[in-house]
């Protein structure tokens, strides 16, 4: 761990022995279970009632079988059933080829039965797929930080006087999350369907996040489409409440994304998941970009998969436009993830356009209110943005060169963003302190120390910018 | 574990901080384009509206011709709700949308005012900054992504548009008051070239028209390219005229504009048809039949239209703003009642007229005026035809007629047509007195069967149903015979006959009208003091005929006949009524 606290720090510092350095992200730290070993979460859906479709109750026994698939509980749910209390989180267990996706979150169900709440509240509320809602992409191969991208969203959006510059915008208490109930594809491992989208306990959502506890890689069998919704004033006196709706799909970067040999069906999820998406954010790490001098060997290998898995996913999102002939313009992001990692060379990068953020975020969110701030705000990301396309300008390995040019879709090179989801360097130290997640002297000190995410909100205003014109 | 290098080189290190300064863009920094925009259209409509309301009085001179003002308040109001439309469903604070909300509204009340008060300069002023303001707005219609440069610089843009706007609006200000100065100035100078133009026309010898109807065609044509509709009550014009102190010098040309139309409608002036040297037809001795004189209609017509179109004139200078606002337009409006008063004056007097009576009904005004469509035929028969200082003699005064020597005839008949040479019994006139002194008559003097004859055939006329020409109401022969074969007619020789043709109008009842005209003549005949008329009737009726007394001297006034005017096409019927001394029946009979 570095000492300088303005220094980067590096991701998954000293962990040599839990880190994979060859054919998984520096991010997994957790052991993966067999495929034979089913969550709770997912067993616990073989007990909902097809009698009882308004109120579907289930009981869960780590001991039981799975005796029918989670797809039956939804075939007989009614189209509007009674509300969600207790939503999912985002990413529990890793699970197996059974591992249906559904509206549950295996963590707050797992949490439920350790605590002895076993009735589950399920609501349908509304269609996932609405055509008036805005599709943000956020793509990138394994381990790039796509799912913490979503989940620093969800932390910042979260308070509206704390959304950075989405603040001037949003509506207190703005910010509403959907799940959507999916519905499996034949292979039993895509959701071919989004089906009805239901309410998400944000709390429970951005619980792990929250409390520093270390995400796991989102597998192919356990992709979820999200709907973020934003709200704002709008109307000729603003006394209208409006909505922006924004779609993610956190989709696998390893299963799906970044695959290298997509069958039918990874082709539909595709498209249903971006085609019509009017922002798209390919997330690669900034130090995967710009490496320091220091990387191990391991690290530049890492380094390789990870430049092959964006060339993989942007080669994907090609096909996927020519294969519709899709030539809508769509605007691009670069989102520059892990942006505080000290294995990157832009240390001054870090120095004047994280660290500052990361140190006193409470300054920027309180200027951030106001307009003045934002104009400001975004009259320097966008100078960062120019000064990072002329780094990529200058890099001689022309895997790296070539990014900004693949990465436009008619809208012209992409706005390069660097960002941090989560201070990579104090998630390392605190996983390090505290192996045990549940050591009460871990949860007294992350108590006292939110994450700060930094700058993701930056995708969101695009979003709202594309599709109600923000600015003007 | 092994480190290597190959790493990358940070090329840049001025990376900026999230919120720093962005030094000469700052400006574009003070708020986000929609509130900068907003805050720029309301300081342009602000600032734009007080420049063009600086300049004290000259201010007024900031005026356009209706309803350019409404106009551009209503593409102002246009532009003003697209925006709100197309910007309803922006998120983001309340003042922007405040802003094109009230700015919509506010361009279509002024929209509205413009259209209530065209002549305003306030009004103006009000549309110009309106439309300034929605044009500093329009750029809310583009789009704007946060990663454009744009997003800093509309602020700078925005001061721009301030900084063009204004001067912009005080160049536009000074053009419309150099313009309004100069449509002042031509005004005036237009005024005063119209009067140059009715006065050239009016004072063209029409008697000669005849000479070349061509001509008189084209001058008649100058009137009827005059237009002085919208010219006089136009406000704006007035409150400039004001402005630069040139309000008597406006009045004064339209007063004598004014004037000029008036003059030329006197009864003495323009063309007239008893100017002209034949009548509408005329008797043909040789071949018995009437011919048609085939200029009459076309002459006649000009003579009408030239009344018409005066008239037209006279009635588009008449100011209808009662306001009393404008000191010289009241001063106006004065001055045209009592030019109209001075018409009503002129038609009355033509009305009198024998020959010439119903060009006052081509006039426009004629029935506000002198309150009739028509002559009576009372009235055409007390007209007089012929006027001089040696008497006034009326083809009703038929007591008087039938006493009327030869020699006075002829003297009064002097320089009318037929009679040029003038009387060789009285030789009371000279070749300078060459004026006719009964115009519309004709003379003829002739031997027929030996006799010799001397008629004095006067017309007069009524306006045709359609057009503006005149087509013949009356024919009074007044016809002097000598005493026998051979004889030669003698100065004292007294009338024969007065002979009678009254046009039976079209769609009138023949009995009916002979009822009237024999009223009529009767009545104009009788003069309590020295004629007496005698019914023939029993029963006082004057339709079958009637006897007229004065000083001794008895006439008989026959029934009517109705004859038709054999060879004119189509061929008129008139009521012939013949008046003969008593005694000498037998010549009226044959």
């Amino acid at each position: 761990m570095a000492d300088d606290p303005k220094k980067p720090f590096r991701w998954d510092e000293d962990d040599d022995e839990v880190v994979e350095t060859t054919a998984t992200s520096s991010m997994v730290t957790q052991e993966m279970p067999t495929i034979t070993d089913p969550p709770p979460w997912a067993r616990s859906f073989d007990r909902l009632s097809r009698e009882e479709p308004q109120r579907a109750r289930l009981e869960t026994t780590e001991t039981e079988e799975v005796p029918s698939p989670a797809l039956t509980v939804l075939e007989s749910l009614p189209e509007f059933p009674e509300p969600v209390d207790t939503p999912p989180g985002v990413d529990g267990d890793p699970s197996g080829p059974w591992d249906f996706t559904l509206h549950a979150t295996p963590d707050v169900e797992q949490d439920q039965a350790a605590s002895g709440e076993e009735e589950l509240e399920v609501q349908d509320d509304e269609p996932f797929d609405r055509p008036d809602a805005q599709k943000l992409g956020i793509v990138g191969g394994k381990g790039v930080g796509k799912t913490y991208l979503f989940q620093a969203m969800v932390y910042r959006s979260y308070a509206g006087t704390q959304s950075g510059a989405l603040t001037y915008y949003l509506e207190n208490d703005g910010m509403h999350l959907f799940i959507a109930h999916g519905e499996q594809g034949d292979s039993g491992r895509r959701i071919a369907r989004t089906g009805a989208a239901s309410t998400l306990n944000r709390a429970d959502f951005i619980k792990k996040y929250r409390q520093w506890e270390r995400l796991d890689f989102t597998k192919e069998t356990n992709q979820h489409w999200y709907r973020l919704r934003l709200d704002f004033r709008t109307g000729l006196l603003g006394r209208t409440r409006s909505a922006m709706d924004v779609e993610f799909f956190d989709g696998s970067g390893e299963g799906l994304i970044g695959a290298t040999q997509l069958t039918d069906e990874d082709r539909e999820v595709w498209d249903r998941a971006y085609l019509t998406a009017g922002v798209m954010v390919f997330c690669f790490p900034l130090w995967a970009a710009f490496p320091g001098n220091d990387l191990t060997d391991e690290e530049w290998a890492t380094r390789d998969q990870l430049i092959s898995g964006l060339e993989q996913v942007i080669k994907n999102y090609n096909d996927m436009r020519r294969r519709h002939n899709e030539r809508k313009p769509v605007t691009s992001i670069l989102a520059l993830t892990m942006s505080d990692d000290r294995r990157s060379a832009l240390q001054s990068l870090y120095g004047r356009w994280i660290s500052p953020y990361l140190d006193s975020p409470n300054t920027y969110l309180k200027q951030l209110r106001r307009g003045t701030g934002i104009a400001r705000y975004l009259s320097n990301a966008r100078k960062i943005s120019e000064a990072l396309h002329e780094e990529f300008a200058s890099v001689s390995d022309p895997r790296i060169a070539s990014i900004p040019q693949s990465l436009d879709f008619g809208r012209g090179v992409p706005w390069m963003v660097a960002l941090s989801a989560i201070d990579g360097a104090r998630l390392d130290q605190i996983e390090k302190s505290y192996p045990n997640p549940d050591d009460p002297r871990r949860l007294r000190e992350v108590r006292g120390a939110a994450p700060v995410p930094v700058h993701v909100e930056l995708p969101l205003l695009v979003a709202l910018c594309e599709r109600e014109n923000a600015l003007m | 574990m092994k480190t290597y290098g190959g790493g990358h080189t940070e090329s840049h290190t001025d990376w900026p901080e999230p919120l720093a300064s962005t030094g000469i863009w700052n400006v574009g920094a003070l708020a986000l384009p929609a509130t900068m925009l907003s805050i720029c259209s309301a300081a342009v409509f602000a600032m734009v509206f007080g420049f063009l309301q600086l300049g004290g009085a000259r201010q007024e001179l900031f005026v356009v011709k209706s309803p350019v003002a409404a106009i551009v308040g209503g593409i102002a109001a246009f532009i003003s709700w697209i925006i709100v439309y197309r910007c309803r469903h922006r998120p983001g604070r309340l003042w922007p949308r405040l802003w094109g909300l009230a700015l919509a509204s506010l361009n279509s009340a002024i929209a509205v005012l413009a259209l209530i008060f065209p002549d305003r300069s306030w009004s103006l002023a009000l549309a110009v900054a309106g439309l300034s303001a929605a044009m500093a707005l329009t750029p809310r219609l583009g789009k704007l992504r946060p990663d454009s440069v744009w997003v800093q610089r509309v602020g700078p843009l925005s001061l721009a548009i301030v900084l063009v706007m204004v001067p912009s609006s005080c160049a536009v200000r000074s053009a419309i008051a150099k313009n309004t100065e100069d449509r002042v100035e031509r005004r005036i100078q237009q005024f005063r070239l119209w009067t140059e133009k009715v006065e050239e026309v009016t004072s063209f010898e029409w008697s000669r028209m005849e000479e070349s109807p061509e001509v008189a065609t084209k001058k008649l044509g100058k009137l009827a390219q005059l237009s002085f509709r919208g010219e006089i009550d136009d406000t704006a014009l007035w409150r400039s005229v004001d402005t630069l102190g040139k309000n008597m010098e406006l009045a004064s040309a339209m007063q004598g504009l004014t004037a000029a139309v008036v003059a030329g409608l006197a009864p003495d002036r323009g063309p007239r048809v008893s100017d002209l040297k034949e009548a509408a037809i005329r008797w043909n001795d040789q071949d018995k039949r009437w011919e048609a004189y085939g200029q009459f209609p076309r002459l006649s017509e000009i003579t009408g239209s030239y009344r018409h179109e005066l008239g037209r004139l006279f009635g588009e200078l008449a100011s209808r703003d009662e306001s009393g606002t404008f000191v010289s337009l009241v001063d106006y409006r004065q001055h045209y009642g009592s030019q109209r008063e001075l018409l009503r004056g002129h038609l009355n007097e033509t009305t009198k007229s024998w020959t010439d009576n119903w060009a006052a009904f081509e006039v426009p005004q004629h029935a506000e005026l002198i309150g009739r469509e028509r002559v009576p035929l009372y009235d055409v028969l007390q007209a007089p035809f012929v006027n001089s200082e040696a008497g006034t003699f009326s083809p009703g005064q038929l007591g008087q007629l039938m006493s009327l020597p030869l020699q006075r005839t002829k003297a009064l008949a002097q320089g009318v047509a037929g009679c040029e040479g003038g009387s060789s019994f009285s030789g009371e006139t000279s070749p300078a007195q060459a004026a006719p002194k009964a115009p519309g008559c004709h003379c003829q003097n002739y031997e027929e069967r030996n006799r010799e004859y001397f008629r004095l055939d006067c017309y007069s006329y009524s306006p045709r149903q359609t057009g503006t020409g005149a087509e013949l109401r009356i024919e009074m022969r007044l016809v002097y015979q000598a005493g026998g074969p051979r004889r030669r007619l003698r100065g004292d020789s007294l009338p024969a006959e007065i002979y009678f043709h009254f046009l039976i109008p079209e769609g009138a009842e023949r009995d009916g009208f002979g009822e009237e005209v024999m009223t009529a003549l009767a009545a104009a005949a009788r003069d309590p003091q020295k004629t007496r008329v005698y019914s023939a009737d029993k029963g006082g009726s004057v339709a079958g005929g009637f006897t007229v007394e004065r000083s001794g001297r008895v006439s008989r006034v026959y029934r009517p006949k109705v004859v038709g005017l054999r060879g004119l096409t189509p061929e008129p019927n008139a009521l012939q009524v013949r008046v003969v001394p008593k005694g000498s029946e037998g010549m009226a009979g044959g």
